[in-house]
């Protein structure tokens, strides 16, 4: 059998554990807590924005996108009602662009011809079989049932429906100008962009509602400054003036009385102390005391 | 005593000149009061019962010395009087 190494026999067997087998306290590592300057909540709020097509159509054929738009958004059922060419914009997804098939066909949401992931049983061949002509299609996505699953839209007018393979090939000019077809506030924010357009746009703005200028107006009324009066006039002290408009001034003094005071006599200055005369030098003084010069009365 | 921009009006004066006479106190009285006249505009208006100044000068000095010292506190007094 071999020896434990040195390592062995100096590393705890358990983990935690001192080699005499008692447990290791080992600090609790600090959850995370938020600091008082991470937000305590979260105030959301629920933009709506009205629906914004480019269309380059004229404004009866716009109202006839809207619904053809409303029909094609019910892509949620994952059902290839969508026509070739066109852009759709699903509740759940921003905007899918189903002009390419092979893009259709990786997108998770839209099957058209690739696998259903919702399990249908649909195959190429049947997808070919069922695969409705453009007309159809359009007319199909104008009644918005194409088949049972479809979530049902808007009411669409007969004259859509009848009109609505045609509706599809001017959507595929080039957009032009952007024309809000809904000022629902409560319709969720959806862009459909119809093929040839570039860039997924959406407003950047919303226009005011009631509601806004009611938070605006009451905002407003409570960062309104305080009113600034010019301050009061100054109280007017009484003073001993009688100064009118025309009137000259004038001083009244019953008594003046001046009193003359004599400075005080003007004390010659004393006299500089006399410098004693400069003595005469020598060593008539001597030398101080504590001093002595070697040599010199030290005999 | 009339005053040129106003009235200066001053209905008694008491002058105390220490060492000197009374003639020597006229003298003093006179050029005040000519000398206000010619002061021009009071730097006060009102009516103050009592005004009582001080000036510190030489009793031997001749009598326009003390007047002009006279008339300047006179003038500081009014303009240091509320």
């Amino acid at each position: 059998m071999k020896r434990p190494s040195y390592l062995q026999q100096i590393v705890p067997a358990a983990p935690g554990r001192f080699r005499s087998g008692a447990p290791l306290l080992v600090p609790i590592p600090p959850l995370f807590r938020p600091s008082s300057a991470d937000l305590q909540f979260v105030e959301t709020d629920v933009v709506t924005r009205p629906l914004l097509v480019r269309n380059p159509l004229s404004a009866p054929q716009a109202n006839h996108l809207t619904v053809e738009a409303a029909g094609v958004a019910r892509n949620e059922t994952r059902e290839p009602i969508a026509p070739a060419g066109a852009r759709v914009t699903s509740r759940l997804s921003p905007e899918i662009d189903v002009s390419d098939a092979g893009e259709l066909a990786r997108s998770p949401l839209i099957s058209r011809d690739g696998p259903d992931l919702m399990g249908s049983h649909t195959t190429p061949a049947s997808n070919a079989r069922q695969r409705p002509s453009d007309a159809q299609r359009g007319a199909a996505v104008a009644r918005g049932s194409a088949t049972g699953r479809i979530v049902q839209g808007p009411p669409v007018p007969e004259a859509v429906a009848a009109s609505g393979a045609q509706l599809l090939e001017p959507m595929s000019s080039a957009p032009e100008s952007l024309t809000p077809l809904s000022q629902n506030e409560r319709e969720p924010a959806r862009v459909i962009a119809l093929p040839g357009a570039g860039i997924f746009e959406q407003p950047t703005a919303r226009p005011a509602t009631t509601r806004d200028e009611d938070k605006i107006g009451k905002f407003a009324a409570a960062a309104r400054p305080p009113r600034l009066s010019p301050p009061s006039a100054p109280s007017q002290l009484p003073v001993a003036s009688n100064r009118g408009a025309g009137e000259p001034r004038s001083l009244h003094i019953g008594t003046l009385e001046v009193r003359v005071i004599a400075p005080p006599p003007i004390a010659p200055a004393p006299a500089a102390p006399v410098r004693a005369a400069r003595r005469s030098s020598g060593r008539k003084t001597g030398i101080g005391r504590g001093f002595s010069v070697f040599g010199l009365g030290q005999s | 005593m009339p005053n040129s921009s106003g009235a200066l009006k001053i209905d008694r004066l008491l002058l105390e000149v220490p060492g000197g006479s009374a003639d020597y106190g006229k003298q003093v009285a006179t050029l005040v009061a000519a000398g206000l006249a010619a002061a021009g505009t009071v730097p006060q208006a009102g009516d103050l019962p009592t005004l009582r100044i001080a000036v510190r000068a030489d009793a031997r000095a001749d009598a326009a010395t003390i007047a002009r010292r006279i008339i300047a506190e006179l003038l500081r007094a009014l303009a240091r009087a509320p």
